[in-house]
């Protein structure tokens, strides 16, 4: 109760409607193989240098924002408050508040999806989603024993009881420090050895990993010489485009590839699985009537999203298999077929993952008891597949790979020539851990 | 479950008629040599002469071996089988592989073991196979039978569950240049111009050393061009069973096998490095003629059959 104004009561306000949020554009850092170009950029230079892009394209200079999302996959600890810092370090204001997260390879799209529902719940008007990851400036663990001494050491009372535990150190816990490693905790099998696994249920062939692989770098060659990148890139050090890209490849050239996980008998080589990859990448999301205000044009909008996970240890379920079942879930709540869609974004980790998740939408058995559904999702005119370049082509930073496929996508759909509210792209990302994070873009 | 008919397929495979030998003596085998023993015992055979083309009348046995995962995942992965899979098809082979070097090392068999050619492996599956179930191996010899290049003979495997036959395995070995006797080996007919090819294999250098510590089979031909040269093959050449494993694990559905038969004719050696392709026709949904061919499809190192009913 007011005392100034005792007779007058207060009506809190009700909660807002639910908004449509406004895709408005993207930028991020050339990817870079690991340890070429950015050997020795670290997560927060990437990440900061490519919101500074955004802030710049967007003139966003000393604006506070509802809130920048971020995060990174391998992540320094004392990178805790990574996205805060990069903040911190740009041209928005310091009161912009800002968080991590790690969903791993879904990174760039969960926080994408947690900042378009913040808005979408009228809780902020406009806000950044983004992702970096490097593989070069990886930080590098003590080896476990050695660790586990120095802590003792920290926790002696007694200059008798450090001494006594550093005595137990051993030249040799220097030579052998704890590597961070693309493997699944629970499995010991690395991200290739559970994908070689899919293929094989799936029945994928090398000649059409090869294939897909192939295409993805002639689309992503063909996107550059259009131009359809410049405006969602910034040059860093000295790169203009992704160094991962080879414009001369050919099939010849990726069948003669060996197998990289599974020697004796494996379909995935090193052309046809993302390559360890530095990069960054940022997404401007916001309402409407906030676009409008910043006479900002909207690209397109995020209407649905959902994650999933698979069990792959138990149930022996495809490590990356979780977008099928995120995908059809998303379509029932939308009221969607597969076939409605002008684009499918399918993230690229290999042309295996990809190709797995189409057949397995084409299985009626599997789609009857695995996914639960009456009737299979079906085939998807593969000519709207990743039509400007996949992962396979540019690289794969895991977290920055969302914010990547978010801006291109609404920069298609925005580039179509459709009536409103009938253009619509699906974005798939497989995940480690056997998860799963899609989303549709409309307009 | 029914119980299929002939495990091969009519008058595919009457030459596997089997003429037992009577009253094997049966020999339990408690403690595996080590397989360098059994290698040692190889070489220490080398010269036999002029012995009569008898086969010893000898049942070895292994009581009770557990079908461990761990080694059985370790196989299947150098074979191209996957979980969903189960058991591997051929994977039991190994369990009886020990005691064939020890048949093949007899004193009381006349032949040296090395040199003796595999000419073909017939394996059948009759009940479901889960990990950790207690099996009983039994191998002994079985009939001679004529080659144009030499004596051929058959070397049976039984294995038991609790009683019950389980698996099955005749494997058909070929003594080169000496005079032979018994029925005529039928080859196994599969019409080749109905075969489609389905996938290139490429053959890495270190093929023939991973099969051969995931199986035992550590016989030099297989391991490095040099020990393969000692042995007279320019190369060293794929052993017939990973060519074969692999050719099953690439045709089988992802899911485990209720019962199921798989013959193969082991043709020109595979040469490691290299390059290969497989070939394969359905005759019906659950059976598959199948060819492992050279890279440009020409010429033929496998040719067999499989048919299968899942669990």
């Amino acid at each position: 109760m007011n005392e100034d104004h005792p007779m007058e009561p207060r009506m809190p306000h009700p909660l807002p409607a639910v908004r449509r949020v406004a895709i408005l554009g993207g930028n991020r850092i050339p990817f870079a193989r690991s340890n070429t170009a950015y050997a020795t950029a670290s997560n927060q230079d990437m990440l900061t240098f490519t919101l500074q892009g955004l802030i710049d394209r967007y003139e966003l200079h000393g604006e506070r924002l509802g809130e920048v999302a971020a995060g990174a996959v391998i992540k320094h600890s004392r990178d805790f408050n990574l996205t805060r810092e990069s903040v911190l370090s740009t041209t928005l204001a310091k009161e912009t508040p800002a968080y991590d997260v790690q969903q791993a390879c879904g990174t760039g799209l969960e926080t994408t999806i947690l900042v378009v529902n913040k808005i979408a719940l009228g809780q902020i008007d406009v806000g950044i989603a983004g992702g970096v990851d490097t593989t070069s400036d990886a930080p590098i663990g003590v080896n476990e024993k050695m660790r586990k001494i120095l802590l003792e050491a920290n926790r002696g009372r007694s200059a008798g009881e450090r001494v006594g535990a550093l005595a137990k150190l051993r030249p040799g816990m220097l030579f052998k420090p704890l590597l961070p490693r693309n493997g699944e905790p629970r499995t010991g099998l690395s991200m290739g050895e559970h994908c070689e696994l899919m293929a094989k249920r799936w029945n994928i062939s090398r000649e059409a990993q090869d294939v897909l692989a192939y295409e993805s770098h002639r689309k992503l060659a063909e996107a550059y010489a259009r131009g359809f990148v410049n405006d969602l890139m910034t040059p860093y050090r000295g790169l203009t485009r992704d160094n991962n890209l080879r414009q001369d490849l050919t099939l010849e050239k990726l069948a003669s590839l060996k197998p990289a996980f599974d020697r004796d008998a494996g379909t995935l080589t090193a052309g046809n699985s993302t390559p360890l990859t530095d990069g960054a990448s940022a997404v401007l999301l916001a309402s409407e009537e906030w676009a409008a205000r910043r006479g900002l044009p909207v690209l397109a909008y995020l209407s649905w999203s959902e994650t999933a996970a698979v069990d792959f240890f138990d149930k022996k379920e495809g490590l990356l298999m979780a977008p099928a079942y995120a995908v059809p879930r998303m379509l029932a709540r939308a009221g969607l077929r597969l076939q409605d869609f002008d684009f499918y974004e399918i993230h690229e980790a290999f042309a295996a993952q990809v190709l797995c998740t189409l057949a397995a939408w084409q299985d009626d058995e599997y789609c009857r008891t695995q996914l639960g559904l009456a009737e299979p999702p079906g085939s998807i005119d593969r000519s709207r597949l990743n039509v400007n370049g996949g992962s396979l082509a540019t690289g794969h930073p895991f977290a920055a790979t969302g914010g990547r496929i978010v801006a291109g996508l609404a920069k298609m759909l925005a580039q179509l020539d459709k009536s409103a509210g009938s253009a619509r792209g699906l974005i798939s990302i497989c995940a480690a851990g056997g998860q799963g994070v899609v989303a549709i873009l409309e307009r | 479950m029914e119980e299929p008919g002939d495990p091969f397929g009519g008058n595919r495979a009457s030459h596997l008629v089997q003429h037992e030998t009577a009253r094997p003596k049966t020999v339990v085998v408690e403690a595996l040599p080590t397989p360098a023993r059994l290698y040692a015992r190889a070489l220490s055979g080398i010269v036999k002469r002029g012995r009569p083309a008898q086969l010893p009348s000898l049942r070895l046995v292994r009581p009770a071996v557990a079908l461990e995962p761990g080694p059985a995942w370790r196989y299947a992965r150098a074979c191209g089988f996957i979980p969903e899979h189960g058991v591997p098809l051929t994977y039991p082979h190994l369990l009886a592989f020990p005691l064939h070097l020890l048949m093949l090392t007899d004193p009381a068999f006349p032949w040296p073991a090395v040199g003796l050619l595999h000419l073909a492996n017939h394996v059948r599956l009759r009940r479901p196979l889960a990990y950790q179930d207690l099996l009983r191996v039994e191998v002994q010899f079985g009939a001679l039978l004529r080659h144009d290049k030499g004596q051929a003979f058959l070397l049976h495997t039984r294995i038991y569950r609790r009683g019950e036959a389980v698996w099955d395995g005749d494997s058909v070995y070929l003594k080169r240049g000496v005079p032979a006797s018994g029925a005529q080996l039928e080859p196994l007919q599969v019409d080749t111009a109905a075969l489609q090819r389905v996938a290139r294999w490429q053959l890495a250098p270190q093929l023939g050393r991973d099969y051969a510590s995931v199986s035992g089979d550590y016989n030099p031909i297989h391991l490095s061009a040099l020990s393969a040269k000692a042995f007279g093959f320019p190369r060293a050449i794929a052993h017939g069973m990973w060519t074969l494993s692999r050719a099953a694990s690439s045709l089988q559905p992802p899911k485990p096998l209720a019962e199921a038969t798989l013959s193969a004719e082991f043709k020109l050696p595979m040469p490691l490095p290299g390059e290969a392709s497989l070939w394969s026709a359905a005759s019906s949904l659950i059976e598959r003629d199948i060819e492992v061919r050279d890279i440009a499809g020409e010429k033929p190192h496998l040719r067999g059959r499989m048919q299968w009913r899942l669990q």
